[in-house]
């Protein structure tokens, strides 16, 4: 599972690499431009993300804006259904309307709300079908 | 934290030393924009300093700087200093905790 971590706070970012190193190989970004930058570049080499665990507010750009962004170059590039990314957003806020926004406008998969939790970003991700040959 | 890195001692000394290093930095940011009566960035700083102890179950200075992080949202300062005095002696609190139990020591080389 090739997996990008969006995260701009140095401690959530590396528990989130310690849980997902298990699972995947992992590029982090630690700004919104940087996300999209890796995504784009990883698009590029025809090796997408199969998941990307996107903070809901980083500088520069934030993740709903990442969120739609990707989105869109996806409906533009024709990338639907399974091609799609899987988003999995996390935010420090148990803030209702910024998580329905990335809901709504941008369609993502999963949300979880900091202090990130093993088991759950865990069951998120096996949720989206992308543990199943971990074993 | 615990439950992640528990096993990883190196991870957690550095996470921890990362943190003695970092909070003060971010208690003057805060000071600085008080001073300034800067709420927007008042409010980010907060909520980055939030996002950071959070993760290491620091319930209390948690909650205080969501305490900021909200004065800033609504532009209400007027108790802010009291509420950012109530989390340096929270933070003074953590870091004479791990003193004592010889956490954190030495300089962070990340």
């Amino acid at each position: 599972m090739k997996i990008l971590i969006a995260e701009d706070d140095f401690v959530c970012r590396t528990l989130l690499q310690e849980i997902l190193a298990e699972h995947g190989v992992c590029h982090v970004a630690v700004d919104g431009l940087e996300a999209m930058e890796a995504y784009k570049n990883a698009l590029k080499d025809g090796h997408t993300f199969d998941l990307i665990c996107l903070d809901i507010m980083m500088p520069g750009m934030n993740g709903q804006q990442v969120l739609q962004e990707i989105r869109k170059i996806e409906h533009d590039k024709g990338i639907g259904g399974n091609e799609m990314v899987k988003v999995i957003m996390t935010t420090a806020l148990a803030d209702g309307k910024n998580i329905m926004q990335a809901f709504i406008k941008g369609s993502c998969e999963a949300y979880l709300t900091k202090p990130i939790d093993k088991e759950k970003l865990l069951a998120e991700i096996e949720k989206l079908g992308l543990l199943e040959d971990d074993n | 934290m615990q439950e992640i890195a528990g096993e990883n001692r190196q991870m957690v000394t550095t996470l921890i030393k990362y943190l003695l290093q970092e909070y003060p930095l971010k208690i003057d940011e805060i000071q600085r924009y008080l001073a300034d009566k800067d709420a927007a960035r008042l409010a980010a700083s907060a909520h980055k300093l939030k996002g950071m102890i959070i993760n290491y179950g620091a319930q209390q200075a948690h909650d205080l700087t969501f305490e900021l992080e909200r004065m800033g949202e609504s532009g209400q300062l007027e108790m802010a200093t009291i509420t950012l005095d109530k989390l340096k002696q929270e933070f003074l609190r953590i870091e004479e905790y791990l003193h004592a139990n010889d956490l954190g020591q030495g300089e962070y080389n990340p």
